[in-house]
């Protein structure tokens, strides 16, 4: 069939213009349906999911309260504003040196249901303390170049030439490993975490504890015997040790009083009064009131003996035969026990402990600054720090599982006071690296808080406001 | 379209382009650690970017209405549409931060993912249809000029049929064809057109067969295209009259051209069915991106 393009050319008629295909004709229309069915489906989707629409994901459960209520957030056309954030939430400027303040949405990032508003990345952080940029007067007083915990320096208690501040003296190593003590002590026996998790209670002296600048606290209850775990709870921690259990106010040291020349102990019922763990006026106190309760109860019973009286005479308390009255009693033998309650620290014969010589106040006590007055006693302040560092947060409770000894390790070497037995930085970056995949976390929010502030997370609570739920919801109350 | 030699500079571009930005955006996240919304800086530059290639993607449907326009060849426009598309896709992934987010959006991705999927469908078809439309059409035409074609076409076996067993009454349309076109010779003087054969004055007595075969299976195959059987004239020939072996090769002849523009036909509209989704959804993808850009910075800012 041999035909030439020519012939079939002929066929072809251009006398009109060609009806344009299918598809020429009707794509105006297709257009036009796609169209209205793409805002039809919005349209639809503002009516039943009103602003939701918009969110890129919901909101964390903090806020899903009002999440249909953007307005309370937003602003048309404006970065969310701080001002929108303060209205329910107070928090604290960061420092007076920081060289500028970051939008509360920069680092709180909403809108990632998985993830709390808290947990800020920290790289919001290192923008700032990477090179960090202080306005204070003589450049920052922190490390300035902060990229991560791997560059982080050492914790301020452990760094080169700190010590441990408290003005006690106290051996960790002969109560953890001594054989002085029937049965060496464990950590939990004097160090408990407090109700927060934390961190942990320093030792007690008794249960019904009292310490400069807090309030009366009552301490756990503690174990009936030294070293004896008498908590009936399988697995639970062992019971608080108190220190009264050994180191007993009971004074039966030989002393010396006034006008002699040589000690003696004191004699009983004197020495078994027992001084309160307190400040050495309120021990006078405590004293005058045992001693002369001690004189009474003497004398009821010599009234009260068969011993023959001459009529008319009052019989001569047989309290005490060098005293004349009350107050030559009093003054006697209330010197006497604080003569050794106070007396100085005495040596220790070579390989032992100071316990053997020394069972009074200033075996553990340091001597305070008497006013100027040299015939006062003053136990110095022991200033036992409650927290050590003071720019990071630690939580016990978090570290629950693993044994103290993981990180102190170091415990039952410290035989001085001075040792700071916190671990070092080293140790917590085994766990908490920043560039392994089974880290324990490496993020700055971990320890540190931007808000501050008082880093006691009670009072950061205190400092919330009260909203209205009805405010943020625009629900009316009911009455 | 074919993907050939002349699209490697595209292809190259394109491929630098995507490991530019997949590797600033890996950097970005484990730099900062902080996952980049499309509101941040880095997520505004990609959203930014991509939509920007797709509107100049999108240019082409201008410059195809404007073809007498010397902004670079149709060819070049159209291999700066494909490319542009591809490029924007990674960057409407980094600009989303490879998430769909809420309605709205989810929506825009769907219509984003149509668009592109179709498009790229589009692309596979042109590279194998139009070969194939080579070997299985030779006797391509002018698409749109295949109605008047298949009307001739039916004229011409009119015209044989009734050369061998007379007028065919029934043929009513072929006639008037025939009249009219008559009517052109006259007006433009087309004295090169070979003169139509006159109907037979004495058809045989076997013309009966010969025009119920045209009316019953030729004619509604010539006329109807798709959807019709071709007819067999083989035992029909061998059993016609020799004098008739012209006249029935002719409409064989007839009915293979037939055959090849139904074939054209099916071709034409899987070489050009995928527009009928990419086009129009497509309008609809911009027209929600406004409604995404207005609502984005209404929630977001500026």
């Amino acid at each position: 069939m041999a035909r030439s393009s020519k012939d079939l050319a002929k066929r072809l008629q251009f006398r009109h213009a060609p009806r344009g295909d299918v598809f020429r004709r009707y794509y105006p229309w297709a257009v036009l349906v796609a169209v209205a069915v793409a805002i039809g489906s919005w349209f639809f989707a503002s009516t039943l999911l009103g602003p939701r629409q918009y969110m890129p994901r919901p909101v964390s459960s903090v806020h899903a309260t009002f999440s249909d209520r953007c307005e309370n957030c937003h602003d048309s056309f404006q970065v969310v504003q701080d001002a929108r954030c303060l209205q329910c939430h107070a928090v604290r400027v960061h420092s007076e040196h920081e060289d500028h303040t970051p939008r509360c949405s920069s680092c709180h990032i909403e809108h990632r249901e998985d993830r709390p508003l808290t947990q800020v990345a920290s790289g919001a952080c290192v923008d700032c303390h990477g090179e960090l940029v202080s306005r204070r007067p003589g450049g920052a007083a922190i490390a300035a170049n902060i990229g991560s915990f791997a560059d982080h320096p050492e914790l301020s208690p452990r760094r080169e030439g700190a010590t441990d501040p408290t003005r006690l003296r106290f051996n960790h190593k002969l109560h953890l490993t001594s054989a002085e003590i029937s049965k060496p002590l464990e950590c939990a026996n004097c160090h408990q975490p407090k109700e927060d998790g934390r961190y942990m209670t320093t030792a007690a002296f008794e249960r019904y504890a009292s310490r400069a600048g807090e309030e009366a606290s009552v301490w756990p209850a503690g174990g009936d015997e030294v070293g004896e775990d008498k908590n009936e709870n399988i697995g639970a921690p062992p019971r608080m040790i108190y220190c009264r259990k050994c180191h007993t106010q009971n004074v039966t040291r030989r002393t010396k009083r006034e006008g002699e020349d040589e000690e003696r102990e004191l004699p009983s019922p004197f020495s078994e009064i027992e001084a309160p763990h307190t400040q050495p006026q309120a021990i006078h106190v405590s004293l005058v009131h045992d001693v002369l309760a001690l004189g009474v109860e003497r004398a009821k019973t010599i009234f009260e003996s068969d011993q023959v009286r001459l009529p008319g005479r009052v019989p001569r308390l047989a309290v005490d035969s060098e005293s004349d009255t009350w107050a030559e009693f009093q003054d006697l033998w209330v010197g006497a026990i604080e003569a050794a309650l106070y007396q100085p620290l005495r040596a220790a014969p070579a390989g032992a402990s100071l316990y053997g010589n020394n069972k009074n106040c200033f075996l553990c006590h340091e001597q305070g600054d008497a006013a100027g007055n040299p015939a006062a006693v003053s136990i110095a302040t022991t200033a036992i720090p409650s927290r050590w560092i003071p720019h990071g947060e630690f939580a016990h409770r978090a570290h629950e599982k693993m044994k103290c000894a993981e990180c102190h390790g170091d415990l039952k070497q410290s035989a001085d006071t001075a040792d700071v037995n916190l671990p070092r930085r080293e140790v917590c970056e085994k766990c908490h690296r920043a560039d392994a995949g089974r880290s324990a976390g490496a993020e700055c929010v971990l320890c540190h808080q931007y808000h501050d502030t008082s880093k006691d997370p009670l009072k950061r609570r205190a400092l919330q406001k009260e909203v209205a739920i009805e405010v943020l919801t625009g629900e009316m109350p009911s009455d | 379209m074919l993907i050939n030699s002349d699209h490697r500079r595209w292809a190259v571009s394109t491929a630098v382009f995507a490991a530019a930005a997949t590797g600033v955006y890996a950097y970005h996240i484990a730099d900062s650690a902080r996952p980049p919304s499309g509101g941040s800086a880095l997520g505004l530059t990609f959203g930014i970017v991509g939509t920007g290639f797709m509107i100049a993607a999108g240019l082409l449907s201008l410059r195809k209405r404007r073809r007498t326009w010397r902004v670079g060849s149709a060819q070049a426009w159209m291999q700066a549409h494909i490319w542009l598309s591809v490029m924007a896709v990674p960057c409407i992934w980094f600009h989303s931060s490879l998430a769909l987010g809420g309605t709205l959006t989810t929506l825009l991705m769907a219509l984003f993912y149509v668009v592109i999927v179709s498009g790229l469908i589009g692309l596979l078809l042109q590279q194998w249809v139009p070969a194939a439309m080579a070997r299985q059409v030779p006797l391509e035409t002018v698409h749109s000029q295949i109605p008047n074609v298949r009307v001739q076409l039916a004229t011409d076996a009119y015209e044989t049929v009734a050369a061998i067993a007379g007028e065919v009454t029934e043929a009513v349309d072929e006639r008037a064809w025939l009249e009219a076109e008559k009517e052109q010779v006259k007006h433009w003087k087309r004295d090169r057109l070979r003169p139509r054969e006159a109907p037979a004055a004495k058809p045989t007595s076997r013309a009966g067969e010969l025009k119920k075969l045209y009316l019953e299976e030729i004619r509604p195959y010539l006329l109807g295209g798709r959807g019709t059987t071709a007819p067999e004239l083989g035992d029909f020939t061998r059993a016609a009259p020799d004098e008739w072996s012209t006249g029935l090769g002719r409409l064989r002849d007839l009915c293979e051209e037939a055959r090849q523009l139904a074939v054209q036909e099916r071709l034409h509209s899987i070489l050009h069915g995928w527009l009928w989704l990419h086009a129009p959804v497509s309008i609809a993808l911009f027209a929600l991106v406004l409604f995404h850009i207005f609502f984005a910075l209404r929630y977001t800012g500026f």
